[in-house]
């Protein structure tokens, strides 16, 4: 079964950028431009991995994990928090709250493939035959 | 820098290595100061200015940022993989603002000042100036791309501390 991974960020520049990273990999990509969004999405989809923005209008990341942690069926999921918010109490606050990793913009592709490769199976697609 | 006062040339550095770190690590790009007075008086084109508010208990601020159009093609183009449209090139000038901003706000955190971000705001048009706010502190740089031949670009930074 492909690997679910959730990006949630209110930048479509940052979803664009998530969703050219992964394409080359088997999974399914969902994206969300804020934590209730991503609630949403993420309560249908039940992702293994969840991309997550800290500073986001609506719903920001650290409510949006809050409520998932309420949720028996989410409370166990994966996050990788991608945020510019780079300060020692968010980042101890995310902690607690059970990510999996913190990776700070500006961010290196490479780095944050690596530490989703470690939460989810990423195979890349077989290549398609030139025509 | 002390937690009372900070000084113009911490400002100019701080920005400079906000500056550095994002060129280089998510576009892969070296930039050099520029050596001219604004060069970006004399352009003429478009230019995308983007700002971000940082405000905290003990400062509050903005930091904008101007690029000349033919760059933030060039950078949509790094970072989305494909030239984007207009609405793209504004979000992807708004989100290189956010994350110098979140730099910057880092070091400003780390002396002291911690500080929340304000979301990025994007337009187009001529060169333009932070007004300069009675006590605070200004800083003003030019910088071009090594080896791409897009026109100088500016940071401002103004950060007023709170008594």
């Amino acid at each position: 079964m492909n690997s679910k991974i959730l990006s949630v960020d209110d930048s479509k520049t940052i979803r664009m950028l998530l969703r050219r990273l992964f394409t080359p990999f088997v999974c399914e990509l969902f994206e969300a431009g804020d934590g209730k969004e991503g609630l949403d999405v993420a309560t249908r989809e039940k992702p293994d991995l969840i991309i997550l923005d800290y500073n986001m209008p609506v719903m920001d990341g650290v409510t949006m994990l809050r409520h998932m942690r309420e949720n028996p069926e989410l409370k166990r999921t994966p996050v990788i928090m991608l945020t510019a918010e780079a300060s020692p109490e968010i980042i101890s606050t995310v902690a607690r709250l059970g990510v999996r990793d913190y990776v700070t913009k500006p961010f290196d592709s490479d780095q944050l493939l690596a530490k989703a490769s470690r939460v989810v199976t990423l195979e890349r697609r077989p290549e398609t035959p030139e025509a | 820098m002390t937690n009372s006062s900070f000084v113009t040339d911490d400002l100019s550095l701080i920005s400079a290595r906000a500056l550095r770190e994002v060129f280089s690590k998510q576009l892969k790009l070296q930039i050099l100061e520029s050596q001219e007075i604004d060069p970006l008086s004399a352009f003429v084109g478009k230019l995308l200015h983007s700002a971000v508010s940082i405000n905290g208990e003990k400062i509050s601020g903005t930091v904008l940022l101007q690029i000349p159009e033919a760059l933030a093609l060039q950078i949509t183009e790094i970072m989305l993989g494909s030239a984007g449209d207009a609405e793209e090139i504004r979000d992807v000038t708004g989100e290189l603002c956010n994350m110098i901003t979140g730099r910057v706000k880092a070091e400003l955190h780390s002396s002291g000042f911690p500080a929340t971000l304000g979301t990025p705001t994007v337009s187009v048009g001529q060169r333009i100036a932070l007004q300069q706010r009675g006590e605070a502190q200004f800083s003003s740089t030019d910088w071009s791309v090594e080896g791409h031949d897009t026109g100088a670009f500016n940071l401002q930074v103004q950060i007023r501390i709170i008594t």
